[in-house]
């Protein structure tokens, strides 16, 4: 009698994990941020225009991005502690989406007085990668924590376990075609990481079919 | 390699021997583990009959303490190791304000910008400080391309004072960059509560 209960009860643990799990692969990556309803319609906070300039010396700008999702990340390369801890982590998500055109990656110096195009270039040499996959991008410094405020402001509250310092704490965001942010990982957690996968490929299989 | 003077408690097998004088606690710390091969393993046993659990802990506690403090002082290399890591920890404190910080700075310039009130003395001082802000960070991200690892400063044959001089060094300026900015910070923010500006928003499409 026992161990049929036993049995019963843990079967119903499998099946129940299994629906949550097969359920939440099939929703829609939350829209982060806080809204605003405007004309009875809810408004979710975008990433406003911006203009920098990549390793190759090519301004990127939102249209860069277009009908794409993207990863960003702030970091520099004199970074002695997180950054290269979070730059290995980004090199995992390129190999992982290096085919498909669908998601791009976009790293801002922070660092904009040493970080220069040429030393942005062999950054992106060393590590191998493609421009037309992986921006580094370079610009005004105050332009470029301006846009990291937009990056991370969507971020809820009570996530907050590295209070302040944002552009110091190895955060991944990932970004929507309509520019909306959809998701966080903390790029220093190989396991944050993996589950930011997971997030990715529901945002990709949100967006339609493989080019 | 310079043994600890507490070895003098120790035998020629490198363990140090500890007794209570009412022959309750007994600890054996091999040192010779920790100055041959920088393995930190301590082999502790006891014998403990009457003696009270809580003071026990206590000074198994401070005798392990102590022991592993002075097995791993005389340790060039340690030495090294642990003050590149205080310096890297120095670092991982002030390297997140500065995205506070610039935010900071540019809302004192939109003072400067859009307070049309301000006497000409407080102008000539907030700009000074706005400058000032640009300088220290500036000044951070300097130190960081400059800084070199104890890996390239051996690279250049440094010996481990030099080694030690160097990293201190470089201590001292990262905490100046850091008490600067505070500094900085503590009158920037002071000026923008004390002149209220209304920032005119993006232009609408």
């Amino acid at each position: 009698m026992k161990t049929g209960i036993f049995y019963w009860s843990f079967l119903l643990i499998v099946i129940t994990t299994a629906c949550q799990l097969s359920t939440n692969s099939n929703q829609p990556l939350p829209i982060l941020g806080e809204t605003e309803v405007v004309d009875g319609k809810t408004v979710y906070p975008t990433i406003p225009d911006f203009r920098f300039v990549d390793q190759d010396s090519n301004v990127v700008n939102n249209a860069t991005f277009a009908g794409k999702a993207y990863v960003a990340d702030f970091f520099f390369i004199s970074c002695p502690t997180i950054c290269p801890r979070v730059t290995k982590q980004m090199l995992r998500l390129y190999q992982k989406f290096k085919n498909d055109d669908r998601l791009v990656l976009l790293s801002h110096t922070v660092d904009t007085k040493h970080d220069t195009i040429p030393r942005l270039k062999e950054h992106a040499n060393r590590l191998e990668v493609t421009t037309d996959k992986w921006h580094f991008v370079t610009g005004n410094r105050d332009s470029i924590y301006n846009m990291a405020n937009n990056y991370f402001s969507p971020r809820p509250s009570e996530d907050a376990s590295i209070p302040g310092g944002y552009n110091h704490s190895g955060l991944l965001i990932l970004v929507d075609p309509e520019r909306h942010v959809r998701a966080f990982a903390d790029g220093t957690d190989p396991k944050a990481v993996d589950q930011f996968m997971i997030d990715i490929e529901r945002l990709l299989k949100e967006m339609g079919t493989k080019k | 390699m310079h043994l600890p003077a507490l070895m003098s408690l120790g035998d020629t097998n490198g363990f140090v021997h500890l007794r209570s004088e009412a022959s309750i606690v007994w600890i054996q710390v091999n040192c010779l583990e920790i100055a041959n091969g920088r393995q930190y393993r301590f082999h502790l046993t006891k014998e403990s009959k009457n003696f009270s659990m809580k003071i026990y802990h206590l000074f198994m506690a401070l005798v392990m303490l102590t022991a592993f403090a002075a097995c791993t002082s005389n340790d060039p290399e340690q030495q090294e190791l642990a003050l590149q890591q205080d310096l890297m920890d120095e670092h991982d404190v002030v390297m997140p304000k500065m995205g506070e910080f610039n935010q900071t700075k540019q809302k004192l310039i939109q003072v400067l910008y859009f307070d049309t009130k301000l006497d000409s003395l407080t102008r000539d001082s907030l700009s000074m400080v706005a400058g000032n802000m640009g300088e220290v960070e500036e000044s951070m991200m300097t130190w960081m391309n400059q800084l070199q690892n104890i890996k390239l400063l051996k690279g250049q044959k440094k010996k481990h004072e030099e080694i030690m001089e160097y990293l201190n060094k470089q201590k001292a300026k990262m905490e100046k960059i850091g008490s600067t900015l505070e500094d900085m910070e503590k009158i920037a923010k002071q000026a923008i509560a004390d002149h209220p500006v209304k920032v005119p928003g993006p232009p609408q499409k």
